[in-house]
């Protein structure tokens, strides 16, 4: 079978599966909710094919018409699924994974910055290595590896390992062939960390300027699962201000980084859902590593781990007492 | 009446309308391009402007300040008692915008049907509003319509300079700059200084290129029958299964909202501080939960449907309704280029009216 065939096999036993369709031109995609088989004709799952389908989970598995759901997942969104079911926002027997082998996921900023005219292009596809792009009555070569979005750049697993498969979930592979593993670490955040504290602060108080509360970052992330309940939007008690500060859009991500402590994956949803291009993502990824530091642990890597800020050791290993 | 400004002398030019305006104009910061106040000093020169990236955001905060102080208020004790004190806004200066483009100058003009006229028109946006020059800077190809513009769907069509007071438009070097309202007239007048004369030659290539670029977006994207979009909308109102279908992929995020040059919704809040408070007026979004809740803790739109439904039919059914048949949406694309899930507004526009066909 095809992995047309293969998805079209899948939804025969589900009621939706979440995957991505054409978008408002040739280089975007958009997010496609398949329900009958012709559906599964307009699938696209190259480069092209950003968003995480992750987010849409727990609202639609709360939906009574729902029956199995489907999902075109890459290695990453996987652990953001798996993470789900970790916390128990999902269930393991309605869901069914479908994996794709990752080819990264392409970041608009730097295609457009390659190629301007690419916004008003006539026709865009993936050739090989490259990302063929006519537009203006030229054409574009840009190599893949150049275009994908940093989170990609050092994902050390664009092929699902079989042992992260979560435990009691129907999984589909796709057939296709995967990108070079990255590098993993924390190479940009260690380089961000060299600053000085003061200029870190410079820095964040010029980007959260640009901020516009549109609060995309929080719903494009798969595990902010408070929905209509943030507490940036509570009235009553009202804990951010109305007032148009930086110290107020600032404490809100520092709220978000907070309650991902130990749960965000570091898909990089966060960085590519803000319009203004604040790279939010990074104050997540300092949180992982301390996370990974005190804790060995990586989220979502493991469907029968605990999140260790959902536990807690009478005695920690890695964290000092007062006093002791 | 038209001006020659050669490119190299942009800055000093913005640098030079300081003396009578605060200068707002686009500058790119990060992946986007923000409208900044310039402010220029003797220590530090203003940002660079940046004229040839379509802006991210709308200007519409410049008038409409996502988030702004009413009045503020304080109790204040002394021997003859205790009393309260109140602070009202102050009267706006003279400030221009420069380099909006024709569709964000046209959100403008939706603004003021609803905030200008009639009983409740809104005193702090109308005393801005007058003070501001708006200078548009017309979109031509490799400059201006994308694949997520369609303001030709409207009447005015990128051309049209609705609320518009000067328009420049890139030619030869520069920008040929035109004065299309009064005000835009008189502001010129006294700001020549660095300009040379327009000449007949310079006009017809800027309206050429202005031309090339209504013609791109007609080619790419056609127009629908838009007068029939009112009564379609409210006749499919009722039809859940669409409107389901197509807010499916929404996030119910508010990057549309708060990106679009005419959506005028706001939320009041009253923030206190021990003796003293505020009562501010922020940007709201219908996207949001909190939009229509009632203090029962009912929401009559609880699902992120029924909001994306309210922010379509509030552009193309309910404001034209009102407003002599005027669309709110201006085609300017930003929520579309910049929706995280690429969710898009002409898409649901043709889909209502094909399911009004059936």
């Amino acid at each position: 079978m095809n992995n047309t065939e293969i998805m079209k096999n899948v939804l025969e036993r589900a009621s939706v599966l979440l995957a991505w369709g054409p978008g408002h031109d040739a280089l975007h995609a958009s997010p496609l909710f398949a329900r009958k088989a012709h559906d599964v004709d307009k699938v696209v799952m190259d480069v092209r094919a950003v968003q995480s389908l992750a987010a849409y989970l727990p609202p639609l598995f709360q939906s009574e018409k729902e029956g199995r759901i489907a999902v075109l997942a890459r290695p990453c969104h996987v652990r953001s699924i798996t993470a789900l079911l970790q916390e128990e926002l999902i269930p393991v027997e309605r869901l069914i994974l479908v994996v794709l082998p990752c080819q990264g996921k392409l970041d608009m900023a730097k295609v457009m910055a390659a190629c301007p005219a690419a916004e008003s292009l006539d026709a865009a596809f993936v050739d090989g290595d490259n990302l063929v792009i006519n537009a203006d009555g030229r054409q574009w070569l840009l190599r893949l590896e150049t275009m994908l979005s940093p989170a990609c750049v050092r994902c050390p697993m664009p092929e699902l390992p079989d042992a992260m498969i979560p435990e009691g979930c129907e999984c589909v592979r796709l057939d296709g062939q995967a990108r070079r593993p990255g590098e993993g670490g924390y190479a940009a955040l260690d380089a961000f960390m060299e600053k000085t504290p003061q200029e870190r602060w410079e820095f964040w108080k010029q980007e959260m300027s640009r901020c516009i509360r549109c609060y995309a970052c929080r719903n494009a992330c798969p595990m902010c699962v408070c929905r209509d309940h943030c507490v940036a939007s509570a009235r009553d008690p009202h804990w951010l201000s109305e007032l148009d500060s930086v110290t107020d859009k600032l404490l809100f991500q520092v709220i978000h980084a907070t309650h991902l402590a130990g749960r965000c994956t570091g898909c990089g949803e966060c960085t590519r859902a803000c319009p203004m291009g604040i790279p939010v993502g990074l104050l997540k990824m300092q949180m992982n590593k301390i996370v990974e530091e005190l804790f060995g642990y990586k989220a979502g890597m493991d469907s029968k781990a605990t999140p260790p800020l959902l536990t807690f050791e009478a005695i920690e290993k890695n964290i000092r007492e007062k006093g002791k | 009446m038209s001006y020659f400004l050669p490119h190299d002398r942009l800055e000093s030019w913005l640098d030079d309308l300081e003396r009578t305006h605060r200068v707002f104009a686009p500058t790119a910061e990060g992946r986007g391009v923000v409208f900044r106040r310039r402010k220029p000093t003797a220590e530090s020169p203003a940002a660079p402007v940046c004229l040839e990236r379509r802006p991210t955001e709308s200007a519409r905060h410049v008038l409409f300040p996502r988030s702004e102080v009413l009045l503020a208020f304080r109790s204040a004790h002394d021997e003859s008692g205790t009393r309260v004190e109140v602070f009202e806004q102050e009267a706006p200066a003279p400030q221009v915008i420069v380099g909006l483009r024709a569709c964000d100058a046209k959100g403008f003009a939706v603004m003021d049907r609803v905030y200008m006229h009639g009983r409740y028109a809104d005193p702090l946006y109308t005393a801005r509003r007058k003070a501001t020059v708006m200078a548009v800077l017309a979109c031509v190809p490799g400059n201006g319509p994308d694949n997520a513009c369609f303001c030709h769907w409207f009447a005015s069509g990128h051309e049209e300079h609705d609320a518009a007071d000067i328009v420049l438009t890139p030619a030869s070097g520069g920008f040929l700059i035109a004065p299309v309202s009064d005000k835009g007239a008189e502001f010129m007048e006294s700001h020549a200084g660095y300009l040379e004369q327009g000449n007949e030659e310079l006009e017809n290539a800027a309206a050429a290129q202005r031309l090339a670029a209504r013609e791109f977006l007609e080619k790419h994207c056609p127009a629908p029958a838009l007068s029939k979009t009112e009564t379609a909308i409210m006749r499919q109102f009722g039809n859940s299964m669409l409107w389901e279908t197509i807010g499916e992929p929404c996030l119910a995020c508010g990057v549309c909202t708060h990106l679009c040059p005419s959506c005028y919704c706001f939320t009041i809040t009253d923030e206190t501080r021990g003796n003293a408070g505020a009562r501010i007026r922020s940007w709201d979004t219908c996207l949001n939960a909190g939009y229509t809740l009632e203090a029962s803790g009912h929401n009559p739109r609880a699902a992120k449907a029924q909001r994306l439904k309210n922010r379509i039919a509030h552009k193309f059914a309910y404001y034209p309704a009102l407003h002599m048949g005027k669309s709110s949406c201006v085609g300017c694309g930003k929520c579309i280029r910049s929706c995280p899930v690429g969710v898009d507004i002409r898409a649901a526009v043709f889909r209502v009216l094909a399911a009004d066909e059936e």
